[in-house]
């Protein structure tokens, strides 16, 4: 997602470009020498760190959301409407 | 959740992920024979296999269209409208993708329908909750001004209050962005099934869920009385 590599630079890598680079870092599609880059980076800003700390929770507190599954009654209801509409299509081809 | 052969959901272990996290929970990946069967059935309008993949998959397509719409009746209406469109184009599914990709796209597609009828002003603007910089592209503000509020959350936020608020936040993203948040967070599709799904390109998907966890991270800094950025 990036654009200039970072490698070779974390001095003066900037903010933005790490920023860029977070959901590659978490979900492990970096190159090592991209990943030694960003996390030399991390050693010297303490404000990417605290970024990176609240990316990834945010990422685990909406994996925790939950919808709940259909209540029986709409289940049947959807069931006995399916069944009707399907039976219906079958006696009129 | 997967779903056995006998149409009944089940937990899978969560992995951990490349970097620490959880990963959500997978569905299932592999089309087992029986279901193979079933919709070689559905496409010659075999009602008993209908109803059979019904009951596998209701459940699922009714948590994707509430996670979606947010309206139990718009999300019944999804439903319906979904399974008909199963049960009528069955003989369209080639099998090239999984046929859990394509009911993905199915719901989706029914739902974005119902999003984009509605009056866009339950969208937030996102740049108001995005990072910003100095110009020279580090952090705004004097070295410390991101505050690490990731131990803050659960310590200032009920559970309830919590889910209240994610799902507004949720609601206020663009719907399609919504949708890769759906799957990618919550149901753990990988990328490039949402992209099949969604007729998007990986990098596409990646953008957007990128940008839609930089909105939410905002939201939720300033829930907790930080700044967005």
């Amino acid at each position: 997602m990036a654009g200039r590599s970072i490698v070779g630079r974390a001095d003066s890598a900037i903010c933005r470009e790490i920023t860029d680079l977070l959901l590659d870092y978490m979900t492990g599609e970096l190159d090592p020498e991209t990943v030694a880059a960003f996390e030399e980076h991390l050693r010297l800003c303490p404000d990417c760190v605290a970024f990176l700390n609240t990316y990834k929770k945010t990422v685990q507190v909406t994996r925790s959301l939950r919808y709940e599954s259909i209540p029986a009654e709409l289940e049947r209801r959807v069931r006995r409407f399916l069944r009707e509409r399907t039976q219906k299509a079958r006696r009129g081809r | 959740m997967a779903v056995d052969p006998r149409g009944r959901e089940r937990r899978q272990r969560t992995p951990q992920g490349a970097k620490g996290l959880p990963q959500p929970k997978a569905p299932t990946r592999q089309p087992d024979a029986e279901e193979r069967l079933l919709v070689e059935r559905l496409k010659v309008k075999d009602q008993r296999a209908f109803e059979t993949l019904y009951r596998r998959y209701c459940s699922r397509v009714y948590r994707h269209a509430m996670a979606l719409v947010g309206i139990a009746p718009e999300a019944e209406e999804v439903v319906q409208e979904v399974f008909l469109t199963l049960y009528e184009k069955a003989k369209t599914f080639r099998g090239e993708a999984a046929f859990s990709t394509w009911l993905y796209r199915l719901t989706v597609n029914a739902a974005l329908t119902r999003l984009r009828r509605r009056k866009r002003n339950r969208e937030a603007s996102y740049e108001d909750y995005l990072p910003k910089y100095e110009p020279d592209g580090h952090h705004l503000g004097p070295e410390g001004s991101v505050v690490d509020w990731s131990n803050d959350v659960e310590r200032k936020l009920a559970s309830t209050e919590l889910q209240r608020f994610l799902k507004q936040a949720l609601d206020q993203l663009r719907p399609m962005d919504k949708a890769v948040v759906m799957l990618s967070d919550l149901e753990g599709v990988p990328n490039r099934e949402i992209a099949n799904a969604l007729g998007l390109t990986v990098p596409a998907v990646k953008i957007r869920l990128h940008r839609a966890r930089l909105f939410l991270r905002g939201k939720l800094a300033v829930t907790l009385g930080h700044s967005p950025f």
